[in-house]
């Protein structure tokens, strides 16, 4: 379920991490009669749909998926990178734990990867992006959480990776904001649909500025909660 | 009457349309009294400076008049190492300037990329800071075929990005003399000048001259009345396969020699004479083995990342040491190269002494007749056999591979690159296509600032 080609698309690439909680509260019931993860996997869908909506999108992402928690009770490589045009979303079980820190260990493990891999094809790319998604409390012992807090803020003072903190319902927005740079986000309910959909603009939007040029993401009040 | 032609067009691209900014790429020429010296400047404003085409006019205008006081001090004075303090002097000159406008010491709000030339008959200088692209080569006709114009790229300055590619470097930064690339160039006929956005006619992949791209340019500009080069130029940089391949404002200036004169009708064959050694490419050992063909044939999923079972999908159970294993694997391979390597230089070298040794100079060849296959190494190994200098003149003249000499590279050494022609037939239409509609350029070139 992953690939990427570099021979027919040489275009530059815009690469991308998504950490996801599929920890056990995220199958908890919500309103709709649907778990949380539900909700999640129809937002990848999504994610799917719009990407395939935009052609600069299509050709320039590179999308890679971690899991935290779920039925190995780890963090762990769910996709390898892939390129856009060959994303195929598949639903995520939730279940155990939330290594969350280790789970962004690997994520910045990926991203110097890619670097890597993109460099040696000689194709250029913009800076990559984190996107972490979670509901609960993280569970990694105080070393591994430290050192990813540690790692996580020398790669971004050092320009390394983009990263954006999503929260849903009980997220412990203290521990997630050690993370990053920016301020985590609470998503409004189970607006996953369009947390995906801004997702995919924002990275079209990263994937297409030219030198000397502000980033202008996409607004994210459709799905951000404001109360917070 | 100038010995050169200068052509171009500037558009403002699709992104600055939709977000209702001006065209902040600039351009401006100039020609010496004598007509024999053309000065050429292409600068792209940032699209995040507040004032960046401001900026980018004035650096095209100032530096195009002030390039060509070196023409005029070139008649009395030897090409030396005063050319690059001289234009070092003009950039920090059009700095001052800028400071003057702000009406402070920072000068970001003007923030612009330089890509210049100066060219005279027997050569000349490109100037570049940032991204952008200059090219150069000459034209000769075809010696055994009539009416046939082979025309060669012998130059060129790339663009210079940060480590991504949305990023690249100004002319308005407090570093800028870090990334002032300034090559001395030989012998020109023509020249090209693009801004980012116009580098999508003339390169692909970022870097590489777009060999069949930038033929169809020569061949179509080639057969246009020359009222009607720059128009056209607009008309190719405003199609469709342009707008598609950046969304950026696109310039291109294409300056003629006389080189080109009475070939208007020739068939125009284009290679790249760059030695492929100038632009090193470092690829890791193992992923070389895969040529970009066989991925191609391969299905699509089978990428290349695939290929190493480590990296592979995660499946059922993935696990998450991949990663880290895999870090500490790379400089063992490197490792592994480098000794390989040296392995292999210990053992050419050995056969060499063992040739020297086994076979009696009496029945030796002279060391004329060595396969010209013979490799840097063997070169190395033979020049400790001491030999008498009319020896190794003669070696000289008969090898056909290229030699040191003196700390110039000979220049027979022009080795031909054919660079595959990829799937950017969307330009190769925007090319072929000729303008029906003449636009009214922004600027017309023609009318060239005249120094003095």
């Amino acid at each position: 379920m992953s690939g990427v080609d570099y021979a027919s698309n040489p275009n530059q690439r815009t690469p991308c991490v998504l950490v996801l909680d599929t920890s056990g509260s995220m199958a908890s019931p919500t309103r709709s009669g649907r778990t949380r993860i539900d909700e999640l996997n129809i937002g990848l869908e999504a994610f799917h749909a719009s990407l395939h909506e935009d052609p600069a999108a299509l050709t320039r992402v590179q999308v890679g998926i971690i899991t935290v928690g779920g039925p190995s009770n780890d963090a762990s490589v769910m996709m390898d990178w892939t390129d856009a045009n060959y994303f195929q979303p598949f639903p995520l079980v939730a279940d155990a734990t939330t290594p969350l820190g280790e789970g962004m260990r690997l994520a910045l493990a990926m991203v110097e990867q890619s670097k890597q891999n993109l460099r040696s094809a000689g194709i250029s790319y913009t800076r990559p992006w984190i996107m972490v998604i979670t509901d609960g409390d993280p569970t990694d012992d105080q070393a591994t959480w430290q050192a990813a807090v540690q790692e996580c803020q020398a790669a971004e003072n050092g320009r390394k990776v983009e990263i954006f903190m999503i929260g849903v319902e009980d997220a412990n927005l203290a521990m997630m904001s050690q993370l990053a740079k920016r301020p985590p986000i609470m998503l409004e309910g189970m607006k996953f649909k369009e947390l995906f959909v801004w997702l995919s603009a924002s990275l079209s939007a990263a994937s297409r500025s030219r030198p000397g040029d502000n980033v202008q993401l996409a607004n994210t009040d459709p799905w951000r909660n404001v109360g917070v | 009457m100038s010995i050169w032609k200068v052509y171009g067009a500037k558009v403002q691209g699709p992104s600055h349309v939709q977000t209702n900014t001006p065209c902040q790429d600039a351009f401006s020429t100039g020609v010496s009294s004598d007509g024999q010296w053309v000065s050429m400047v292409v600068s792209d404003g940032a699209g995040s400076a507040a004032r960046a085409e401001e900026g980018s006019q004035l650096v095209a205008k100032v530096l195009s008049e002030k390039l060509l006081e070196i023409a005029a001090l070139l008649t009395t004075r030897v090409p030396g190492g005063w050319i690059n303090d001289y234009v070092i002097q003009q950039v920090i000159h059009v700095r001052e300037l800028l400071r003057e406008k702000a009406g402070k010491d920072d000068i970001r709000d003007f923030h612009c990329t330089l890509v210049a030339a100066l060219v005279g008959p027997s050569g000349g200088f490109l100037i570049h800071i940032g991204d952008g692209s200059l090219i150069s080569g000459n034209a000769t006709p075809e010696a055994n075929e009539e009416k046939k114009l082979h025309i060669t790229i012998n130059n060129q300055s790339k663009p210079e990005n940060g480590e991504y590619a949305n990023e690249t470097f100004f002319i308005t930064e407090k570093d800028w003399i870090k990334h002032l690339r300034i090559s001395p160039i030989g012998k020109t006929d023509w020249i090209m000048l693009a801004t980012d956005g116009g580098c999508a006619l003339s390169l692909q992949n970022e870097s590489v001259p777009h060999i069949s791209n930038l033929q169809d340019i020569f061949k179509h500009l080639l057969k246009l009345p020359e009222e009607s080069r720059s128009p056209a130029i607009q008309a190719w940089l405003e199609t469709d396969g342009a707008k598609k391949l950046s969304n950026d404002d696109k310039t291109l200036v294409i300056c003629l020699g006389s080189g080109f004169a009475g070939f208007e009708d020739h068939e125009i064959t284009l290679t790249n004479s760059i030695p492929e050694q100038a632009n090193p490419v470092v690829t890791p050992p193992a992923p070389a083995i895969i040529a970009p063909s066989a991925v191609k044939q391969a299905s699509p999923m089978s990428s290349p990342q695939q290929s190493n079972p480590q990296q592979s999908m995660a499946s059922s159970n993935p696990s998450s040491g991949t990663y880290q294993i895999k870090k500490k694997s790379n400089p063992f391979n490197l490792k592994m190269a480098f000794f390989f390597l040296t392995a292999c230089a210990v053992i050419l070298f050995a056969l060499s002494q063992l040739q020297n040794v086994l076979i009696p100079e009496s029945i030796r060849p002279s060391e004329v007749s060595r396969s010209p296959k013979s490799s840097d190494i063997e070169k190395k190994a033979d020049s400790s056999v001491v030999k008498k200098p009319k020896d190794v003149k003669e070696d000289q003249a008969k090898d056909e591979t290229p030699v040191q000499n003196n700390g110039d590279v000979v220049d027979k050494q022009s080795q031909t690159v054919d660079t595959p022609s990829d799937n950017s037939s969307s330009t190769e239409k925007a090319i072929k296509t000729t303008p029906t509609k003449n636009k009214e350029t922004k600027k017309d070139v023609d009318k060239s600032t005249k120094a003095q």
